[in-house]
Order: C-alpha cells, then sequence, then structure tokens
C-alpha cells in the first residue's frame, strides 16, 4: 500500500512537465478521468455544511466514506447523518458520464483571474442519466474546478472544487454542490405547527413542487485513501 | 405559608389527583410503546417526503424525537388534567361545605384565593415534571439520545443531540407558563360553580374551542388568533425552530401573562364580591 | 356594658326578595342569644353577615366595637362557628380537620387543646377516623369542636342541632350550657325550634320574613300570667256559665263552641277545671302554652 501510494506520488509529481502544452479534448478529459478514478475509496474527516431552503440543518461533523464511483456514507458518531439520496451525484467520479464519450472542446473561460479550459462531455449512449457534463479545467495543474452536470430526470448538478492540502491525489480540500431540490411540504394539521407571529407566507400554487437550489458544502480536513471498503459497508442498515 | 401547606395538603390527599399522574403516565406509556412496536412505519410514513431526495442513516427514532411526540400529542390534553384540580379548588369547597367554614376563618379572601392559585400551580408544574421524568426521561432510557429531526409543515430542521436538552428545559418552561394560564381561567370558572363539573367541563370546552379556532386555518378566524390564549400555548413549539424565533416566544409569553394576570385579577375580584350561599 | 356583637339596620337583598330587612340588635358578653325563625326567616343570612360570608345590603356590622367587615378578617379571629350543615373534609381524620381550622385562626393552639376540644365534644375515641365515616351527629359534634378549638369569645351556632336525634339534641344544649355558665363564653344559636332554645336562651330575637319581631331576656318575654290554656270540650256549654263566673275576665276572643281559650297564669288550671266541671262542662282536653311559644306557633302558622 505504502509503496503504491509512494509511486503514486513520485509520478504526479512528474505529471505536469508531461503536460506540458495543450492536449487534444479527449485526451485531456481522459487523462483527467483517469486521476478522478486513481482514487478507488477514501474515509475523511469532513466538515458538512448543507442548505436547503426548506430544512434547517446545523453543520455536521464526521467521517465521510467513498467508494469509486457512486457510493457515500457518511457517519457521525451516535447522531443521524443525512445526504443527498443520488449520492451518485456527490462526486466527480460520479458526475462523469459512463461509457463512451464525445468530448468537445468550449474554449476559455475565466474564473476567480483564472483562465480555464472548458470541455463539455456528452455521452454516445443516451442510457445513462446524464445528458452532458460540463468541466473547467485547470489544465496547469491539471485538475477539474468546477463541473456542471445535466440529468435527464435529476436536474442540473453544480460542482465546485477547491485544492490545496491533497492536491496530491487530485483530492479537494473542498467541495461545494447545488443541485435541485424539490419543495417540500406536510399539512399543518399534521404538524400543528407554532407560527409566532409571523404572517404566514402565503403559498402560491406554482410555487408547489417547484424546484429549488440546494448547495452542500464539504469541507475535508484529512483523507484516508484506497483502504479498500467493502461494499456491505454503503448498505443502509435497516433499523 | 400556613395555608399553602394547608391547600396542598388537600389536593395532594385527594385521589382525584392522582388520576392526572397516572393518565399522563398511562398516555405517555402507550405513546412509547406504540413506537417501540411500530415505531419504523410511523417514521418511515413520516419521513416518506424527505425521503425522496435525502437519505437519512441512524437512529431517527430516539428518546428525543419520542419526547417530542408525546409532547406534541400530550400537552394539548394536560389543560384538561389542570383543570380537574384547579377548577375544583373553589367550586368543589362550595360542593362539599367546606368553603363556608374556611371563609369564617380570619384569612383574607384575596389571601386564600391567591394560595389557592398557588397550590394549583404547584401541582400544575409537579404535573409537569412528571411529564418531563416519564416523557423525556423514560423516552431517553428507552430509545436512547440522538439528533432529532423537527417535521414542521414547511420546513425540516434538524437539531444536534447536544444541542437538545436546553430546548426542552425551555419548553417545559414555556408549558409551564400555559399551564398557569389555564390554572388561573380554571379558578375563575371555579369561582361560579357550586359543584366542580361543570368549571371543568367549561374550562375544557374553552381551551377546545379556542384550540379549534387557533388551529383551523380559516381566514375567518386569521385576525382572531393573535388575541386567543391557546395560539400562544403552543409556543414551546418554537424551542424546536432554528434559529429559535425569540421574539415570538417571548410575545406568546406576555399574552399569556397578561391572560394569566387578568383571569387571576378577575378571580380575585368575584371572589372577593361572592355571597357564599352554599 | 360593651356588645360584643351590633348589628345596625341590617339589609340583604336578593333580586326576588329581601332576606332580612332593617335588622338591628345588640348581643351583651356572657349571654346566650336565642334566633329564632321558622326556615326562611333570615337567620343564616344574618348568622352569615356577621361571619362575612354574605355581604350586606346596608347596614352596619361591630364586632367588639370595630366596624366589620371594614377592620378586616381578623376579627372573625374571637370568633367560633358553625354553619348549617356540618361540612368537612371528608378524607382527613377528624383530628386533622381540627388541626387544620386551628392553624388558620391566627393563634398558637397547642397540640394537647386539639385533644382536648375532641374529647370535649365527645369524639377523641374516634379522631383518627375519616370524616367521611362520621355519622351526622359526630360531625355536628366536629364542627362545634372546630368552632371551639381556638378558644374564641364568641361563638355562632347556627341551627346546631338540624338533624339530630333526641339524645344528640340534648347533648348539644347540655354543651352549650357549659360552655356559657362554666366557660363565660357568649354564644349566638338560632333554631326554627323554640323548645331547642328556650331552655339555654338568656334572651331572644324572632324573626319572622327578615325583620325583628320581638327581642327581650327570656323572663319578659314568657309573661306567665298570659299563659294560654285552651279546654276543648265535648258538647258546646252555654255562653252565660262563663260570661257570669269569675273566668270571664281571662276569656280570650279566640274562644269558640269547641274550644275555651284563657289567658291566666298556670298554677290557676286545676280552680278553672274544677269550676267548668261544676258547671257540667264535658272536658276533652286542657292544653296549656306559654305566651311565647303561642305567638311563634302563631307566627310560623302564618
Amino acid at each position: 500500500m505504502k509503496k503504491s501510494l509512494l509511486t503514486l506520488c513520485c509520478s504526479l509529481a512528474l505529471l505536469p512537465v508531461s503536460w506540458a502544452g495543450s492536449l487534444a479534448p479527449a485526451d485531456l478529459y481522459q487523462t483527467l478521468r483517469n486521476r478522478v478514478f486513481t482514487v478507488k475509496d477514501y474515509k475523511a474527516d469532513v466538515v458538512m455544511n448543507i442548505r436547503v431552503s426548506f430544512m434547517k440543518i446545523p453543520q455536521l461533523r464526521g467521517k465521510l466514506y467513498f467508494k469509486s464511483p457512486d457510493k457515500l456514507k457518511l457517519v457521525r458518531e451516535g447522531g443521524l447523518s443525512i445526504l443527498p439520496h443520488r449520492t451518485a451525484n456527490m462526486s466527480l467520479a460520479g458526475l462523469l458520464p459512463v461509457g463512451h464519450v464525445t468530448v468537445i472542446d468550449a474554449g476559455n473561460e475565466e474564473i476567480d483571474g483564472k483562465s480555464l479550459r472548458v470541455l463539455k462531455v456528452v455521452p454516445e449512449s443516451d442510457a445513462g442519466d446524464i445528458v452532458l457534463t460540463k468541466l473547467w479545467v485547470d489544465e496547469d495543474r491539471m485538475l477539474i474546478l468546477r463541473s456542471e452536470t445535466t440529468t435527464r430526470d435529476n436536474g442540473t448538478f453544480l460542482m465546485n472544487l477547491r485544492f490545496g492540502n491533497f492536491i496530491a491525489y487530485a483530492l479537494p480540500d473542498e467541495i461545494q454542490l447545488q443541485m435541485d431540490v424539490k419543495d417540500y411540504k406536510m399539512p399543518k394539521g399534521v404538524t400543528m405547527d407554532y407560527e409566532g407571529n409571523a404572517i404566514p407566507e402565503k403559498v402560491t400554487t406554482e410555487s408547489k413542487g417547484r424546484r429549488k437550489k440546494g448547495t452542500i458544502n464539504i469541507h475535508y480536513n484529512s483523507y484516508e485513501i484506497n483502504t479498500g471498503i467493502d461494499d456491505a459497508f454503503f448498505k443502509e442498515k435497516k433499523k | 405559608m400556613t395555608l399553602l401547606r394547608i391547600e396542598l395538603k388537600k389536593i395532594f390527599r385527594r385521589p382525584r389527583t392522582y388520576i392526572a399522574f397516572a393518565i399522563v403516565a398511562a398516555l405517555a406509556g402507550i405513546i412509547q410503546l406504540a413506537l417501540l412496536v411500530d415505531g419504523q412505519s410511523f417514521v418511515a410514513f413520516a419521513m416518506q417526503g424527505l425521503e425522496e431526495q435525502f437519505a437519512f442513516s441512524g437512529k431517527i427514532l430516539n428518546g428525543y424525537l419520542v419526547t417530542y411526540i408525546i409532547l406534541q400529542t400530550l400537552l394539548v390534553n394536560v389543560p384538561q388534567l389542570v383543570a380537574i384540580v384547579a377548577a375544583d379548588e373553589v367550586s368543589g369547597e362550595a360542593a362539599s361545605g367546606t368553603l363556608r367554614l374556611l371563609l369564617t376563618k380570619p384569612i383574607s379572601r384575596t389571601r386564600l384565593i391567591v394560595t389557592k392559585y398557588l397550590a394549583s400551580v404547584i401541582y400544575t408544574l409537579l404535573l409537569l415534571v412528571w411529564l418531563a421524568v416519564i416523557g423525556l426521561g423514560l423516552s431517553l432510557l428507552l430509545f436512547g439520545t440522538g439528533d432529532m429531526i423537527n417535521m414542521r409543515s414547511e420546513e425540516v430542521v434538524f437539531l444536534l443531540q447536544n444541542d437538545l436538552l436546553w430546548r426542552y428545559a425551555a419548553a417545559f418552561g414555556f408549558a409551564a407558563l400555559s399551564m398557569a394560564c389555564i390554572a388561573a381561567l380554571s379558578m375563575l370558572l371555579s369561582i361560579f360553580a357550586e359543584n366542580s363539573i361543570g368549571p371543568i367541563i367549561a374550562t375544557m370546552g374553552i381551551v377546545l374551542f379556542l384550540t379549534v379556532i387557533s388551529t383551523l386555518g380559516l381566514p375567518f378566524f386569521e385576525t382572531l388568533k393573535p388575541w386567543l390564549f391557546t395560539t400562544h400555548t403552543i409556543a414551546w413549539k418554537g424551542f424546536f425552530s432554528d434559529p429559535v424565533p425569540y421574539n415570538a416566544i417571548f410575545q406568546s409569553g406576555g399574552v399569556l401573562l397578561v391572560y394569566t394576570v387578568l383571569f387571576l385579577a378577575a378571580t380575585v375580584y368575584f371572589f372577593r364580591r361572592k355571597d357564599i350561599q352554599s | 356594658m360593651k356588645p360584643v356583637l351590633e348589628v345596625r339596620h341590617l339589609t340583604k337583598k336578593y333580586k326576588t326578595h329581601t332576606a332580612v330587612d332593617d335588622l338591628s340588635f345588640r348581643v351583651l358578653p356572657g349571654e346566650v342569644y336565642g334566633f329564632l325563625g321558622e326556615n326562611g326567616a333570615g337567620k343564616s343570612t344574618t348568622l352569615r353577615c356577621i361571619l362575612g360570608l354574605i355581604k350586606p345590603t346596608s347596614g352596619q356590622i361591630f364586632i367588639d366595637g370595630m366596624p366589620f367587615p371594614a377592620s378586616g378578617k381578623k376579627l372573625l379571629r374571637n370568633i367560633g362557628a358553625v354553619v348549617e350543615r356540618p361540612d368537612m373534609y371528608g378524607y382527613f381524620s377528624g383530628l386533622e380537620n381540627v388541626a387544620l381550622f386551628a392553624s388558620l385562626c391566627d393563634k398558637n393552639i397547642p397540640e394537647k387543646r386539639l385533644e382536648e376540644v375532641l374529647t370535649l365534644v365527645g369524639l377523641r375515641d374516634r379522631q383518627h377516623d375519616r370524616v367521611k365515616e362520621y355519622s351526622l351527629g359526630m360531625k355536628q359534634r366536629l364542627g362545634i369542636a372546630i368552632a371551639l378549638v381556638h378558644e374564641p369569645d364568641l361563638l355562632i351556632l347556627d341551627e346546631p342541632t338540624n338533624g339530630l336525634d333526641p339524645q344528640g339534641i340534648a347533648d348539644i344544649r347540655a354543651l352549650i350550657l357549659h360552655l356559657s355558665r362554666d366557660l363565660g363564653k357568649t354564644v349566638i344559636v338560632s333554631s326554627h325550634l323554640l323548645a331547642e332554645i328556650e331552655q339555654v336562651a338568656t334572651r331572644l330575637l324572632i324573626l319572622h320574613k327578615g325583620k325583628k319581631v320581638l327581642e327581650g331576656a327570656y323572663e319578659d318575654l314568657i309573661r306567665p300570667s298570659e299563659t294560654r290554656v285552651a279546654v276543648a270540650l265535648g258538647a258546646p256549654l252555654a255562653a252565660s256559665v262563663l260570661e257570669a263566673g269569675p273566668w270571664s275576665a281571662c276569656l280570650d276572643k279566640a274562644t269558640t263552641t269547641e274550644e275555651l281559650v284563657f289567658r291566666m297564669p298556670p298554677e290557676q288550671i286545676p280552680a278553672l277545671v274544677a269550676f267548668l266541671s261544676a258547671q257540667g262542662a264535658a272536658i276533652q282536653a286542657v292544653d296549656s302554652r306559654h305566651s311565647l311559644e303561642d305567638l311563634f306557633l302563631t307566627l310560623t302558622a302564618s
């Protein structure tokens, strides 16, 4: 394990040299994809902020378990954990289309004073949920700093990544995921809310069931990579 | 002090006083049992709107949530239990004839009635402490601790377990104020009756009637709502919102306090003028 | 002597009727003051006004010379009362009831006084039983124990013998005499039966429809020379016999052909009977009642 990590580090350190000059979109995508998929699983100490209009959730601290490409689980000591149902779309690996893809160069775009290469990735088959993924790539560091994934059934996912301490593994220090969430409502008769003196908001029919934006912010404090987490671990234990 | 001791003795020597404690224990117990047996399907039902989009793991049905469910169901009914004793304070003694003997003693009526009210409030507080012991204590014992998900009609509040005890303390404190208000109403009604059933039923009736108006979302009643004390008795729930709507809670508390003082002042006024014919 | 209690122009009006109408009287220390009247005459209302249970419509009440209730309820410290039915806390024992009311009397009452007073009313053996299990007579006596426990100077007993058997009535009567003669208490006792209080009362007040009809010392009120003597006859007697005879002066206008009514001292009854027999009257019965009783019966009959 240690050895493989070491080699990985070495090879990563060498990478920028070999990437001198612009790559073809498909090659660039393939390189990025390979980098993303070198991490098979991880266990990370995280601080999570979930912001959804109809949910008041405090900052959650816990261990986030990930197994490529789409398994994710938050464990909090003695407490409840909450994650969007579709954890598939919460990691870069899950936001990339499956199977053969067509990669289109969409030029450059400046974000935060940095010029980034924009790629559009379209899956060749239309079997998957993902219709289109747009990637903003830092070519110097060979990192994806933003992705925007449009799905067939689950709205749009926008992910911003910030790299720092764990750049060697191409793992972010912090991600911010923006997603579409459906509105939530329970009948008042059931909840018997206390409204205080607040004037109840007039709920118009259009706003019901409307899609709203939700954001999830995950700050990673440490990672343990490729320790080989069993699939069964991610299975929801029914209490 | 002697008078208060006597009034408390009168309350706690009667079997009917303990009916309320038994009812609280029985109702809380039934809820706990039901949740113990079939809690998962209850949680699944309540969470279905959320589970569509979010996955929860861990013990959702923990002691804190169970307590909340118990309070939500029970606190609406505690006024009736308060009335059993408070509404009997004067009318019961009028019915048994002891009131006239009591009033031939050199004690001012104001002092007597205020002491009787204090005794009812102490009874009410003990009832709430009992509810806390059974509701919160036993629930935590049976279901364990954990973070609480409070489902409101338009939002879901996720509360961390180390952030909950003070909320319950505050909620019980507020409930005490609400019930003190109910006790004052019961006492007031108690003045006018010569038997205790009348004021008990009347208290229940008024509370039930106003609660229906308070909870019914009909626009016709909306202007009335802020002025009904029943609208404010559920303000304890505010402590389970995030952020806690302190302004609203203080206002609700203020309304309840004003009602309590009004009821009590009216009680003193009418009791001082009452001819004891029984 | 300064009156223990003085009532001036007491009036209590209700929506439909006047219960007490301009009633004035004074009770002096050491008296046993009998309050007499049929049910509804206003006795209870008056006593309840004195005890602060009912607010008078007008008039004043003075206890120990102080206006009541204006001077505060502390004036009731020296009063012990039994008001109508003896209702106590049924789920407390007799002793607990006495202790409870004793502690409300604003006086330091030693523990042994409780037992003493229970002994006085003959409840010592049953003091630990719950009052629920007491008979009416026992409750009545417990009521008196409660009225006495704080050693008041004035006792107000409203119908204390109501519902008691003859022995119970005799016991209460003896107790009142004991309180008055031996302990020097002032007692106000009400009843709707003259017989019950005429033996104990030193002074009497007869109340009728809220108004005072008569008040005075018992000896003054009964006027023996005016005792009513009724002689029932089997057959009418010739009027001439009486008109001419020595008894005509005593003849009352209530006389009928079947019954002769006289007003006369009772010791002359044998002489009267002898005279009437000599005249051939068929005497069936002779009934005498003193003037007070007569007056009271006339009032209650109306």
